[in-house]
C-alpha cells in the first residue's frame, strides 16, 4: 500500500477520527480512529497509509476518456466519489492513488479506463509523529 | 465535471442487511414478523423516553416505535427489559449525536438520528465489552463491538460504540475485519477479541 506525506488541516473535536488532510494538494476528509497520535494538530505533517472502505456495494462506473481525475466528497458524509484510470488494483486519482484487490479481481474489463468508484470512507492510518517536514 | 457516464456497473459484492435489520432479527426470538419490528420498538422506546435528547430526536424515537402493534401491556413489558440496560446511553451533547450520524449513520443504513442512536445502544446491548487505549486521548476505554457480517473478501465487518470514562457514547461507527483488531488490540494480528464483562 503506499503512503503520503500529510498535513492535518484540521481535527474535528466533536467528530472523534474526524480529520481534514492535504495530500499532493488535495484536501481528503478522512477517519482514523485507531493511529490518530495523541500529540496530532492542525498544521502537524505526518506518513499516512489511505484505505478506500466500502461496505456494501460497489459502485464503478465506466467515464468518458476526457474526464479529469478528481476526488469529490458526497453529502455530508465521509463518503467519496473518485474519479481517475484504473490500473490494476489502484486507481489512479491524480497525485493520489487508491488501492483494492477488488478493483482487479471484479472489475478487470474496466483496466486502463477512466472510471468513477463510490467508496464510504477513506480511512488514514498515522505511520509516524510529526515529520516536521513541510508538506 | 466534462466526464460521462457510460454505463453503470454496480455489482453486489458479499452485501450483508444492515446491522439496523441484523439487529432487529437478533431480539425477534425467531419471531421474525414480529422481531423485524421489536429492534425498532425497544430503540424507539428508548430514545422517546431519554429525557436528555430534545423534543424532535424524541418524537422520532416514539415515531419508531409506535411504527409497531405491540400491545399497551407488552410495551410495559419492555420498559422493564433487560433490553433496556443501555436504554440510556448518550453522546455527552445532542449537537454530538447529530454530527456523528452526519458522518457515520449511512455505514448502518440509519435514515435518522434516533435510528442511529438506536443501533449503537443495541451494540452495547448485545455486543462483547472491551477495554481499549484510545490513542488520541492517550486513554483507555471502554467499547463495544458486534460482528455484523463478512464481506467479499472473507473480512469482517463489525459495529463499534466507544465510551469515555464519564461513560457517554463517543463514537458509533463500523470497523473492517482488518482494522477492528488495530482499534482494541492496538495489533492486526492479535485477532482476539477479550471481554471485560
Amino acid at each position: 500500500m503506499k503512503t503520503y506525506l500529510a498535513q492535518i488541516r484540521h481535527i474535528n473535536t466533536d467528530v472523534e477520527g474526524e480529520v481534514l488532510l492535504s495530500i499532493n494538494g488535495v484536501d481528503l476528509l478522512c477517519f482514523s480512529y485507531f493511529s490518530l497520535p495523541y500529540q496530532a494538530k492542525d498544521g502537524g505533517n505526518y506518513q499516512v497509509e489511505l484505505t478506500p472502505v466500502v461496505f456494501n456495494d460497489y459502485i464503478v462506473n465506466e467515464l468518458s476518456e476526457d474526464t479529469l481525475p478528481s476526488v469529490a466528497r458526497v453529502g455530508s458524509s465521509f463518503s467519496y466519489e473518485i474519479k481517475g484510470r484504473l490500473h490494476g488494483s489502484r486507481l489512479d486519482a491524480g497525485g493520489i492513488e487508491f488501492e483494492d484487490e477488488i478493483l482487479l479481481s471484479d472489475f478487470s474489463h474496466l483496466q486502463g479506463k477512466m472510471i468513477s468508484w463510490r467508496v464510504d470512507r477513506i480511512d488514514a492510518e498515522f505511520l509516524s509523529e510529526d515529520s516536521g517536514q513541510p508538506e | 465535471m466534462n466526464g460521462y457516464s457510460k454505463g453503470t456497473i454496480t455489482r453486489t459484492i458479499g452485501t450483508t442487511q444492515s446491522i439496523v435489520e441484523s439487529l432487529k432479527d437478533d431480539i425477534s426470538l425467531g419471531l421474525r414478523p414480529l422481531g423485524k419490528s421489536l429492534g425498532t420498538f425497544f430503540g424507539g422506546l428508548s430514545v422517546a423516553g431519554d429525557e436528555n435528547l430534545s423534543q424532535s430526536i424524541r418524537n422520532q424515537g416514539a415515531f419508531d416505535a409506535g411504527a409497531n402493534s405491540l400491545s399497551v401491556p407488552a410495551a410495559g413489558l419492555a420498559v422493564g427489559s433487560p433490553l433496556m440496560r443501555f436504554g440510556g446511553a448518550n453522546f455527552a451533547s445532542e449537537s454530538k449525536l447529530i454530527s456523528h450520524f452526519e458522518k457515520h449513520g449511512a455505514e448502518f443504513g440509519a435514515l435518522s438520528a434516533s435510528e442511529y442512536l438506536q443501533v449503537g445502544r443495541e451494540i452495547m446491548q448485545n455486543g462483547q465489552m472491551v477495554e481499549y487505549f484510545y490513542k488520541a486521548a492517550g486513554e483507555t476505554r471502554t467499547g463495544y463491538v458486534q460482528f455484523m457480517g463478512n464481506n467479499s473478501r472473507g473480512q469482517a465487518k463489525f459495529g463499534f460504540v466507544g465510551t469515555n470514562n464519564d461513560g457517554a457514547i463517543t463514537t458509533i461507527h463500523v470497523e473492517s475485519g482488518k482494522d477492528i483488531w488495530k482499534t482494541i488490540n492496538g495489533n492486526a494480528q492479535d485477532k482476539t477479541i477479550r471481554p471485560s464483562r
